[in-house]
Parts: structure tokens; sequence; C-alpha cells
């Protein structure tokens, strides 16, 4: 698991704060996302994921994880995970990967009307970091309001900062 | 503006629990449906009984491996287009597998229902299966085995089910080595085994018409081969092996203890429940939480429950403690087990547990996925509407020589309990 610091909705830099939600789902949003392919799909590992949540009071997480499939050294994972950091870095996402994470990440929006927990926590989340209501009602359009360019600026932002701890869970 | 309900009669009155199920026969199976157009969302619930009841010995969680593989691309869809197919509609699609049961549920907006319809069918009727497909998620299930059995709590539980169930399906449990060993034809036999055109228990809720319900069917099930998956073997009672530990290197032991329940038609099953609930419900206020955790310090948690496996009731608890507190933590666990048998729940007790029951139930159907996987578990206990709209009625009705004569049953056989840890002093 590495985590690096992040600016939040809250803290540092708020404009990535959207963008940086576009860029976990490319970087590791499940299968067909960047590290599925170059870590899962490759063999190298079973598992592996991006996430962040800007929605924090203070600086938040971008956090790396994955659990490595036997023969692979963990220099080895490691190494992967910098490999496709860097060619994003170098060489940006796509306009295809932007809209494809805009379109899955907001396709279930709706979703949160089934039941009666999901809209008052959303609401309160929001309230209790002081943002304004609008933040949640509008989340969908300005989630797909995001572009190409300000995922990779939000990539540059976090992905190079050296603020960044790595922690393994080794078998005892 | 947000009343200010300072007393019990500020709030308005307690509107009395109702769920209105329509039942629906189409094409040989049975579906329950609660209508709700409020929202513009459909969750649809199905099982089959088997499970991993049908693995072959030394091949356990083959069915599982088999269900996982199903939405690991279908039809002409790669894994990632399947996937991508899915999110992209906002549609979740899940199998899971039990030990007698093995269940698919989907949810979805209305708008995508179809596209919904036609990836489970596609994921039921075409999966792809491919080799290399496998090795990945075989790969995953190893892993997820290995990290299962590396925790005193993974151990005590397959150390339990094993000992209680020794001649029985339902006492194996998947490991590293089994899903190792599994071979790739297991796995088409599997689901052709057990994703049949009959068989099935339906239940949906959410924006969807019976109309529409009994398309969405024909839909959904048209393409499985007829028939229903074999027959369960009947379950025996829970082997009665006393204290039993299993030694692993570890601060804390994991405790998983239990003793046989009524069957699921027996009408001590809700007087039993109660009971349970008084002793080992699930919050901080139950006998042994008070007794164990708030006076004595010697756990974080311990609760028990009841639940049905192959249509007979078990009772199951957990609980965890210091190594040093091993024998203390279980002579307090007997001891209260035993006052239950003895005396029975006072009258404030019962009161209280019956309140929380009937209150609660309601919270139970508060979303279009809750309702349909609550109507699935029903169907598969064989209740009916009736059941579920008589249940407060039937609660509140209950005396406390009702409960306390329930309860006696705690005290006739002894509680199999495993640890698995480096107790000390059993």
């Amino acid at each position: 698991m590495r985590a690096i610091a992040a600016p939040s909705m809250t803290w540092g830099d708020t404009h990535h704060a959207h963008p940086l939600e576009i860029l976990a789902h490319i970087l590791g949003g499940g299968t067909g996302s960047r590290l599925h392919r170059a870590l899962v799909e490759s063999g190298l590992a079973v598992n592996a994921s991006a996430g962040y949540d800007g929605e924090t009071a203070g600086a938040a997480n971008f956090t790396i994880y994955s659990t490595l499939r036997a023969p692979t050294t963990r220099e080895a994972l490691e190494a992967a995970i910098m490999t496709e950091i860097k060619k994003l870095l170098d060489d940006g996402v796509t306009e295809a990967e932007t809209a494809r994470a805009i379109r899955q990440q907001t396709a279930g929006a709706l979703l949160a009307l089934d039941g009666i927990g999901a809209a008052p926590r959303m609401l309160g989340g929001t309230l209790s970091l002081g943002l304004p209501i609008e933040e949640a009602e509008y989340w969908p359009a300005r989630l797909r309001a995001v572009t190409q360019a300000q995922v990779n600026a939000a990539a540059r932002a976090v992905l190079a900062n050296p603020l960044a701890t790595t922690g393994w869970l080794l078998p005892a | 503006m947000i009343p200010n309900a300072t007393s019990l009669a500020d709030l308005p009155p307690r509107a009395p629990f109702a769920l209105p199920i329509t039942i629906i026969e189409e094409a040989g199976v049975t579906a329950w449906l609660v209508e709700d157009p409020s929202v513009p969302v459909v969750s649809l619930n199905w099982s089959w009984r088997g499970g991993s009841a049908f693995d072959p010995v030394g091949h356990e969680g083959m069915m599982a491996l088999a269900a996982a593989m199903l939405t690991e691309g279908a039809g002409d869809l790669s894994n990632v287009a399947f996937a991508d197919a899915a999110r992209d509609a906002g549609v979740s699609i899940n199998f899971s597998v039990g030990r007698d049961a093995t269940s698919g549920s989907l949810r979805a907006l209305s708008d995508a229902l179809p596209e919904a319809i036609r990836l489970a069918r596609l994921a039921m009727t075409e999966p792809r299966l491919d080799a290399r497909d496998i090795d990945r998620v075989r790969a995953r299930a190893i892993v997820g085995a290995r990290q299962a059995i590396e925790t005193p709590r993974g151990m005590a539980s397959r150390a339990f089910w094993a000992a209680g169930f020794p001649d029985h399906l339902a006492g194996r449990t998947s490991s590293p080595e089994s899903f190792a060993a599994i071979p790739v034809a297991g796995l088409t036999e599997a689901i052709a085994r057990q994703f049949r055109g009959e068989g099935l228990l339906i239940a949906a809720a959410g924006a969807i018409t019976a109309a529409e319900l009994r398309a969405a069917i024909t839909a959904l099930f048209g393409g499985l081969p007829s028939g229903a998956p074999p027959a369960l073997p009947e379950l025996p009672a829970l082997a009665q092996f006393g204290r039993q530990v299993v030694e692993k290197a570890a601060p804390q032991s994991a405790v998983q203890f239990g003793q046989n329940a009524p069957l699921p038609t027996d009408p001590r099953w809700e007087p039993t429940q109660v009971a349970l609930r008084i002793l080992g419900g699930g919050g901080f206020s139950s006998r042994l939480m008070k007794l164990i955790r708030e006076e004595r310090g010697l756990t974080y948690g311990i609760g028990a429950g009841m639940d049905v496996l192959f249509g007979r009731g078990v009772i199951v608890g957990q609980a965890s403690t210091d190594n040093r507190n091993a024998a203390d933590m279980l002579a307090l666990l007997e001891q209260s087990w035993r006052a239950m048998a003895n005396d029975g729940p006072t009258p404030d007790e019962l009161a209280e547990a019956v309140d929380f029951l009937n209150g609660s139930l309601p919270l139970q159907f508060s979303d279009s996925r809750r309702i349909a996987a609550g109507l699935l578990s029903l169907m598969q206990n064989n209740r009916t509407p009736a059941w579920l709209a008589g249940r407060p009625a039937r609660l509140s009705a209950l005396s406390r020589e009702d409960v306390a004569r329930a309860a006696q049953a705690f005290g006739e056989t002894p509680l199999s309990i495993m640890v698995a840890g480096q107790p000390v002093g059993l």
C-alpha cells in the first residue's frame, strides 16, 4: 500500500479534487484500469487498485494498493507500479480514458436514491466539512465537467509528490 | 425545521409494519415482488439449492471458483469488455456461493434493466472460462484462502465446521490446496449442475411491475437447461465435540461455539430467537456482552445467533480473548448459557428484545437490495408472506414462560467449542 499526500476539497489546490477522482479510476478503478492491466492481467499481482476521496477535512490521500502473486518479488511489484506512474506522467491520460472514467463514475449516481441512508450521508458529509450543499447536489455534473488536461495537471501535482509512504504487510 | 423531540410522546406514532408482497408464477418458477415505483431502481435476487455442497472431496471451492468466473467474460465480451458494459450502465451483477445455495443478484436503474438482464443471462449461459482468466481468478482465490486461515478466527471457524459436521459436506472448507487442485473441466460441470431453469427462487423489488417481472424472468432464465439442481443430503445434528483447541501462534484466542437449534418450522423457532437476542444478540446490551466485556473486561466482542443450513437450524457464536483469559471467558460463557436455560429471561429483558426485533424489522427492508435479499431468504426458509406479516404480533404475544421453555434446550446438550490460538488452562 502506497499513500501519497494529496489536495482535498478543503485543503491545498482544491481544484485538483474532482480530477483526482477521475485519475484514481483511470489508474486503478478495477477491471480495465491501467494498474489492473499492468499488474493483474500480466500475472504479477492478484489485485491492484488506486483510491482517492477528496471529501476530507484537511489533506487527503491518494492510495495505491496491490497484493503480489508468487513468485513476484516486492521489488518487482514496486518497479512495475513506478513504471505505470512514470508512463502516466510522461504521456498523460487519453481523452477516451477520461470519458470512460467519467461515464462509469457517474453512471449509477441516481442509485443513491435507493434507500434512506445514502442521500442523508452524502449531504451530511458535505455539510460537515463546511462545503456548500451544491457540492453533493451537482457532484455528477461537476465530475462530467472534468477535462483530460485537468486530470494530467492533477496527476503531475500528486503522483510526483515526494511525500509518499509505502507499507508492506508480510506473512508472520 | 427539525421537530424538537425530547420525549417519546413528541414522536409520531410508529406505523404498523407492512410489506405488500405479490407472488408470481412464471415458466415454472415462483417469484416474490415488492413493487415500489417511487425510485427508478430495480433489484433482482435469485438462488438455487447447491452452492459448495456439490464440491467433490479435494476440490472444495469448485463452485465458488466457477461462480467467480461468470463475470470474467461471457459470450463475445472479454473480462474487461464485460466489466465495462456493466459499469458504463451503472449496473451491478454478483454471484455468490454459500454452503447450501448459489445465488445471483443484480441492481440497475430502470433504464438500464434490459442491459443488466442481457449481461446476467450471458454470464450464466455463455461464460467464456478462458484459461488465462481462470489462472488469474484461481490465484486470487488461493491468496484469499491463505489469508482466511492465517488468523485465529479463520482457523477456529474452519475447525469448528469440520468437527461439527465430520461426515457431511457442510464440514468441508476450501483451502489453498483444494483451489489449486480444481480441474478446469470441473468448472464447466459445476456450472451445468447449478445454473438450471428449475428449482429457482426469485425475489424482486423496486420500479418493476408484475408484467415486467414476468418478462424479465423469461429473458434472464429462458436460456438455462431444464431441470433443477440435485437434492441436498440432509444435515445431521451438530456433533457434540466438547472443547477443542487448534494451536496457532497468536496473542489472542479466537472462539467459535455452537449448538443445535430448532427446525425453522418448529414453533420454538421464534422464542429461541428472542432468547438468543437477550443472551448474545448484537450491540452492547446482551447478557454475554455485559458480563464478559463490561464487567470483566475479557473481550471486545462476544455474540451468538441462529443460522439455517441445509434447512436445519444451528446456533453459532463467536468471541475472542487474550490467551491467558480463555479459560475464564469460556467458564462465564457456559455459566450464562446455563442460566438462560434454567431461568429464562426477565420480563424486562423480554419486553426490550421484542421491542427491538419488531422495531428493527422495517430496517431490514429499507432499500431495493435489502428487500430483494430479505424476500429471498424468507423463500429459502419456506416462509410465506403471511408469516412475515404476522411476525410482529406473534413476537408481542410471547410470554416469559414461552421463551423460558424454548431456552431450556440450551441446557440439554453442552456447547461445542472450538478455540484457535494458544489458550492457557484449557
